[in-house]
């Protein structure tokens, strides 16, 4: 069975108090980050291998694991290190001739649809064989440069399962990316 | 809402799958299955017309469509007699939710 | 084994000058090698879990025998979501099961604010009893989580989302998996919120 572990990043704890609590000392709740690092493959190298550690840092990806996107999103500083590996998909006009936008991060944004091939990797060298993966390549902007969320519709997660393990010493949660065994 | 007390009976299985059910009434069954028919409704694209609201629905009927989904539910559920939440509200997304 | 079908649903997309798709769903394009040029379409889609709101006092095995709709609104199974959130059209439903809870101002004196989407809301923290059904009645237990209820906006803000979105942090996902599980003969994607029974 192949899988990847997913990083678990606390982003940021959120403070609270019950309201009949004088104490005074606020409590918290970290809010987590599921994150994993896609590899950008050439389309003439192997998919099925683990890419070799001395690949070009650029095709290493750190992104969000997130299932609320429908597609995967890089940022313009993300896609454009490997722009000549990239397959341009052409879209059809919208009905007022504007270009597409996509609406995340209390903005609205353009891009180009394409498709790179895609695997994903762990801090352990494990390796989920690349796919090419439907991705919104955004244009520049500060605010979305550095984006990068993996989304639901990718090949990447036909035929797989996303699964909660228990939690760290460290009170950390487990997350794993991995074939389905079920079937 | 009504429950089935502190201590459930052990619960509905399917032998096959292990799957738990609920052992819902005859009220709870019919909400389910026009909340089902509302989302097969969606994929065939019936409710395209009204994109951007919330359409109600009792007994597969689209009792009433509006942007106030609370008020929307209170009305349909006073014409149709029965409790608001009887009524399945359904938001239909819209390509301008993007 | 416990588990409940995820609704799969697509999203509708602009509809397109000269497309005969019967459903405008699904990103148009067209494909580099087709010089008939027919628009191609890249399915978007989200996923959604009934959650059941039950009674905050409830018994943790309590099972509904009947769920009404005000109490159990689809929500966006969204990892890339933090917390759990909903709109205010949704929780105003079931308020009286909400367990509110005080945050502690923020340095800068404004209110706490949430971003996602195309906007930024302010909210109240609070916790309510989470299970999840589906349309054939399967159930997983309930579960406290702590959720984030927005304000209504101000007439002329930007409108808050329509959905509920179930995120990363609530016990729901504790030991279990979001799984693929393939796809209807109609090509949509089946997936499952299950139990993680290795």
């Amino acid at each position: 069975m192949s899988r990847v572990r997913l990083r678990t990043l606390v982003e940021r704890r959120v403070g609270y108090r019950w309201p009949s609590d004088r104490s005074g000392v606020p409590l918290t709740i970290p809010a987590y980050r599921l994150r994993t690092q896609l590899v950008a493959l050439s389309p003439d190298a192997d998919p099925y291998d683990a890419p070799p550690t001395d690949l070009e840092q650029f095709r290493r990806i750190d992104a969000i694991f997130d299932t609320g996107a429908p597609l995967t999103v890089l940022g313009h500083g993300r896609w454009r290190p490997f722009a000549s590996d990239i397959r341009w998909l052409e879209q059809v006009p919208t009905p007022s001739g504007q270009p597409r936008r996509l609406t995340i991060l209390g903005g609205s944004w353009t891009y180009r649809l394409a498709q790179v091939r895609l695997g994903v990797t762990d801090e352990q060298n494990r390796w989920l064989s690349a796919v090419w993966t439907p991705v919104l390549c955004l244009d520049p902007n500060p605010t979305t440069d550095n984006l990068a969320l993996l989304g639901l519709r990718t090949p990447l997660l036909d035929r797989r399962r996303v699964r909660h393990a228990g939690t760290t010493p460290d009170d950390l949660p487990v997350w794993w990316l991995e074939d389905d065994a079920v079937g | 809402m009504t429950t089935n007390g502190t201590h459930p009976p052990p619960p509905a299985t399917d032998a096959a799958h292990g799957d738990v059910f609920l052992e819902l009434n005859d009220e709870g069954k019919a909400a389910l299955a026009d909340f089902a028919w509302v989302g097969e409704q969606y994929h065939r694209g019936a409710w395209a017309a009204h994109a951007g609201e919330y359409i109600a629905v009792v007994r597969r009927q689209v009792v009433g469509v509006g942007g106030d989904p609370a008020g929307l539910r209170e009305r349909a559920a006073r014409e149709c007699g029965v409790p608001p939440g009887r009524v399945v509200v359904s938001y239909i997304d819209s390509p301008n939710d993007l | 084994m416990a588990k409940v079908r995820v609704e799969v649903r697509n999203h509708p997309l602009a509809r397109c000058v000269g497309s005969e798709s019967p459903t405008p769903f699904g990103l148009p394009f067209f494909r580099p090698s087709d010089a008939a040029r027919v628009i191609a379409r890249l399915p978007w889609y989200r996923l959604l879990v009934k959650v059941v709101v039950l009674p905050a006092d409830a018994d943790p095995l309590t099972r509904p025998v009947e769920i009404p709709e005000t109490h159990s609104p689809p929500a966006i199974l969204d990892t890339g979501a933090p917390l759990t959130c909903f709109p205010a059209t949704l929780w105003r439903q079931f308020a009286a099961e909400i367990r509110w809870l005080d945050q502690p101002p923020r340095e800068d004196g404004e209110p706490w604010r949430m971003t996602i989407l195309g906007g930024s809301w302010t909210y109240r923290l609070g916790r309510v009893r989470l299970g999840a059904t589906d349309i054939n009645g399967r159930w997983l237990d309930a579960a406290t989580t702590v959720a984030m209820f927005l304000d209504e906006p101000p007439a002329g803000a930007s409108r808050p989302p329509r959905h509920a979105i179930l995120g990363l942090r609530t016990p729901l996902l504790d030991r279990r998996r979001v799984r693929h599980a393939g796809t209807t003969p109609d090509d949509l994607p089946v997936w499952w919120l299950e139990d993680d029974i290795p």
